[in-house]
């Protein structure tokens, strides 16, 4: 259809119509579609229908707006205002690239469109196209020299792209334009000044940066800033007298920040400990309540002299009743001789304490109240438990307990020395306790949910969690709508360790949709952050999107998934059925019927299971959708439906692996773990390229790695097996294996890796696990070594002899049952409290076989 | 240690905004129950419109010149880059093949035969590195 144009009542009409648009208001503007569309003459219009599309999409009308914008631009497509309105649905979807080739093609039909170019500019900062954003942002200064934010956001483009010359350029001239008389302070105009002094110091242009600080302090709002860049600026440039004097303003205005104690003294370079130790006492004397002054000398003084700061320090918090005292000495504690000066100073106070209220019996004085003691015996619980010496700190926190049953901390601390032990039913019991003694305390609530986690109590956990939840919805919903990561990623380990696979990859997924909305939402404030001059701010917001997946809750999710991708991929779910009818051939007619009729029951329960699981589903969702339409519509997008049993029985899982793995390739690659998961794909994919790569860049990280040296010898192996492979493909391989293995046969790489780890286990285990893989007929040998758990061993602990009882019970020694049991005894005689090793058949023992899937059918078929 | 109650947070749109004024008159409105602000409502107003500011200034002309010049620098130097890497002949299996071992893109590819000359066993091991 022919593009009509439009008579001047009409045309006026659509002027309204973009107004309220940009005003939001949608209601009205679909009016005055209307009054267009209704005219026959007009009722075919591109243009108007485009916008009507888009108004509709504003108030939640998904797929008529996609109707009215096609319909539109199918009428008019020689219509810039319809490819403009498309590529903003297209936004408006997160489809992000589909959006920028419409705008493209609407300044192709317009050239000089400011608001396309606009649009376009925030597409290419949101996907980080640094270059196209420059270009843009460049066409909107020509067009545009007068407005404010052309000029800003071409200096932010060269900000970003490092070049700073330019950047600093612009920014000048802009300033230069702002007619602030000097007096005033005008917040915009501080924010410019505080994002310029910024690009000079990220130049490294210190002297600049000082002048530059120096003539515009009085503009800017922020005092405190000013006088840190001074200080900072003053270092760097070597005047360290000025600096020394900036740094002890700053100690006055706070006495508790460390990075200024840390300025003063390299301000000052004094020579002897003495001298320094002088400055904290004078700093102390003049702030009498700080804790710094008092803390930071213990990091510097050795023996003696710790000894008498330590015992000060100390005694004054305990009469105080300090309950953080511990986690403020526990960087202290890497340092031998300091930890058995405290062990001896503390342990003195208690006895002394229970016998004469004092804090020594040589002394004479006020007696301490009897609440000293007991933050005595709180602090020697943390401190045992800290050296791993446990039945000890057991008996410091229940004697506490007993003195004074009503404290939380008490409790809170019983459950962790739990925790440690290994002890995960007890521990969650006693956090329990803990969060009981006060309800309304939503952070105890919350360690007590995550202990019942970590003992695999997820019921509970979310019955714990719902005391603070919205009402209406499950916690576990509303936790995910308030990307609560902390709790999904710890109901991602206990699903694992249940075998819960399904209902494990539910909550990875959702964590990353997380990270992938709050990606998402920074896109309204690239031209908000402009308007309102928070610079510093909105670049460091660009900064922190670019490394968002570097958090430790994708971490932790991505890793989860992973390995459940690859266990999924080693025994695939699906084919449990094909497995038991192989298995059949083999019995006899009497076996093979009890056997079905015991499928067809547990078929049965499964569907009856299945069901239940489907109607909680509808109603819940039913009551989601009442809720739903009782509110505003909303334009969020609807994502599609997470089902467990589809997600673990997903056809492609390494490439869901993989998808999980590539921004851990780029965000966290100085994490050894990265590159092993990487190469666990890849071996299973058998990329050997990518192998390559992955022990390579573990390589050199940490080249003695435990995991490291097992993927080392699987990769090798795995090498000499394949002798198709591509020329240019072994040519790369034979060249870059050999820095690493330096031509020696396997058996030998595995000696060497034996004998230079002698005393650690954890180290044992990967080379015992690797003679076994490399020479079967080794069996003995392998599991003596790994067993070994004699005087030498440094790092007897429990996660590494669960870790070693793992590895005799999953297969990678074969069959060793009788093994395993001796094995056990022996590790129930170090380890008394630890249910891991406990005698009989306890839940961590049958969930802990239940997570190492093994090829052992009969394992396979009890977890059903 | 303060223990502080667990507040329900409330979500969407039902944000009351308190103006509160100190002038106190002879009546003072009952304080209206408060709820917790989850900035819903400053969220909103994020995507509001507004007027861009203008610049008073006559003295354009001057800055813009400078940054023409810049740019005109620029496209050069990357023209020039270009032309060179353009220059080199690669082979294509061997960008077929960097494609499937190291699963990058064509782009990626070719960009790293290309910056090595050609070599693919040399662009393979960089791109192990």
């Amino acid at each position: 259809m022919p593009n009509v144009q439009l008579p001047p009542k009409e045309s006026n009409l659509f002027k309204r119509i973009l107004k309220c648009y940009e005003q939001k208001q949608y209601k009205n503007g679909l009016k005055f579609c209307k009054m267009i569309l209704s005219n026959p003459k007009f009722a075919e219009h591109g243009e108007t229908l485009a916008m009507k599309g888009l108004t509709l999409n504003c108030l939640g009308k998904k797929e008529e707006a996609y109707e009215f914008v096609r319909k539109g631009l199918r009428n008019d497509v020689k219509s810039h205002v319809c490819w403009h309105v498309y590529g903003l649905l297209q936004r408006a979807d997160k489809k992000y690239d589909e959006a920028i080739k419409c705008y493209r093609n609407a300044l192709k039909l317009d050239k000089d469109n400011l608001q396309i170019l606009r649009d376009l500019s925030l597409l290419q900062i949101q996907m980080r196209d640094l270059e196209g954003y420059r270009e843009t942002r460049y066409q909107l200064l020509q067009l545009r020299p007068t407005q404010r934010a052309s000029w800003i956001g071409y200096a932010i483009a060269y900000h970003l792209l490092k070049d700073y010359d330019m950047a600093l350029k612009l920014l000048e001239e802009f300033r230069q334009t702002q007619q602030v008389p000097p007096n005033k302070i005008d917040y915009e105009y501080s924010e410019l000044i505080l994002y310029q002094n910024q690009v000079m110091r990220e130049a490294d242009l210190f002297q600049e940066s000082l002048e530059h600080i120096e003539t515009y302090e009085k503009q800017v709002c922020d005092k405190l800033l000013v006088e840190e860049i001074k200080g900072e600026m003053l270092l760097k440039l070597g005047r360290l007298k000025e600096a020394s004097e900036v740094f002890k303003n700053l100690i006055d205005r706070n006495a508790e920040n460390r990075y200024y104690y840390e300025g003063l003294e390299k301000a000052l370079q004094l020579g002897t400990l003495e001298e320094r130790l002088q400055i904290y006492e004078e700093i102390s004397q003049q702030h009498p309540r700080a804790i710094s002054p008092r803390r930071l000398p213990l990091n510097l003084v050795p023996g003696a002299k710790f000894r008498e700061l330590m015992d000060k320090f100390l005694r004054v918090n305990f009469s105080k009743g300090c309950p953080p005292l511990f986690t403020t000495l526990k960087s202290l504690y890497y340092n031998t001789e300091k930890i058995s000066i405290i062990q001896e100073l503390v342990t003195n106070y208690e006895a002394s304490l229970k016998k004469c209220d004092l804090f020594s019996p040589y002394e004479n004085g006020e007696k301490e109240p009897p609440t000293t003691l007991l933050w005595v015996q709180y602090f020697l619980a943390q401190h045992f438990d800290k050296l791993g010496q446990y039945s000890l700190a057991l008996d410091y926190i229940n004697a506490a307990i007993a003195s004074t049953p009503t404290l939380i901390e008490l409790f809170y601390m019983k459950a962790k020395i739990y925790k440690h032990i290994g002890n995960l039913r007890e521990a969650a019991k006693w956090m329990d306790e803990a969060q009981s003694l006060d309800t309304a305390d939503r952070f105890v609530n919350s360690k007590c949910a995550k202990y019942m986690l970590r003992a695999n109590m997820i019921k509970e956990a979310e019955e714990m969690c719902s005391k603070f939840t919205r009402e209406g919805t499950s916690a576990m919903e509303n936790l995910n709508e308030m990307q609560c990561m902390w709790f999904q990623t710890e109901c991602i380990s206990a699903y694992q360790r249940l075998g819960r696979y399904g209902d494990a990859l539910k909550k990875c997924h959702e964590v990353e949709r997380h990270f992938f909305e709050i990606t998402d939402d920074q896109f309204d404030f690239h031209t908000y952050c402009m308007r309102k001059m928070t610079l510093r701010a909105y670049i460091d917001l660009l900064r922190l999107e670019d490394v968002l997946r570097r958090h430790a809750f994708y971490f932790k999710a991505a890793r989860s998934a992973i390995e459940i991708y690859l266990k999924l991929y080693d025994n695939p779910l699906a084919c449990e059925s094909k497995q038991q009818e192989i298995n059949s051939e083999n019995l006899s007619a009497k076996e093979l019927k009890k056997m079905l009729s015991k499928q067809r029951r547990a078929q049965k329960k499964a569907k009856l299971e299945e069901e239940r699981k489907h109607a909680e589903r509808e109603r819940q969702q039913k009551n989601q959708k009442k809720k739903k339409d009782e509110e505003e519509e909303e334009t969020g997008d609807l994502k599609e439906e997470l089902i467990p049993e589809k997600l673990e029985r997903i056809e492609n899982p390494l490439e869901e692996a993989v998808k999980f793995l590539i921004p851990l390739k780029n965000l966290v690659a100085d994490n050894i773990d990265t590159h092993l998961l990487a190469f666990e794909i890849y071996f299973r994919k058998g990329k050997f390229l990518l192998m390559l790569q992955s022990v390579k860049r573990a390589f050199a990280i940490n080249s003695n790695n435990p995991w490291l040296h097992e993927c080392l010898i699987k990769f090798s192996k795995s090498v000499s097996n394949h002798s198709n492979l591509p020329d240019i493909v072994s040519k790369v391989l034979s060249q870059e294996m050999q820095k690493i293995f330096v031509s020696k046969d396997l058996e030998s790489f595995n000696e060497d890796f034996l004998k230079r780890n002698a005393t650690s286990l954890r180290h044992l285990l990967s080379g015992a696990k690797m003679m076994y893989f490399l020479d079967k007929s080794r069996q003995e040998k392998a599991i003596a070594i790994a067993t070994r758990l004699d005087e030498t061993i440094k790092d007897k602990n429990v996660k590494t002899l669960i870790r070693v009882s793992e590895a005799l019970l999953d297969g990678s020694f074969g069959n060793c049952t009788s093994q395993y049991e001796e094995y056990r005894m022996a590790c129930h005689n170090l380890l008394p409290f630890t249910s891991a090793f406990l005698p009989a058949v306890s839940e961590v023992h049958s969930h802990s076989a239940a997570r190492n899937h093994t090829a052992n059918s009969d394992v396979l078929a009890n977890e059903i | 240690m303060g223990r502080c109650g667990g507040i329900e947070m409330a979500t969407e749109g039902d944000v009351e905004l308190e103006l509160e004024t100190e002038t106190s008159g002879p009546e003072r409105p009952p304080e209206k129950p408060r709820k917790h602000d989850s900035g819903a409502a400053d969220l909103e107003r994020v995507t509001d419109y507004a007027e861009e500011k203008e610049i008073q200034s006559s003295n354009l002309e001057t800055a813009m010149s400078v940054i023409g010049d810049r740019r005109s620098r620029e496209q050069k130097a990357k023209q020039e880059r270009e032309k060179e890497l353009a220059k080199v002949t690669i082979k294509k299996e061997d960008l077929e093949l960097i494609m499937t071992e190291m699963e990058i893109s064509r782009a990626a590819a070719e960009r790293s035969l290309r910056e090595h000359m050609g070599n693919v066993v040399e662009a393979l091991i960089a791109l192990t590195n």
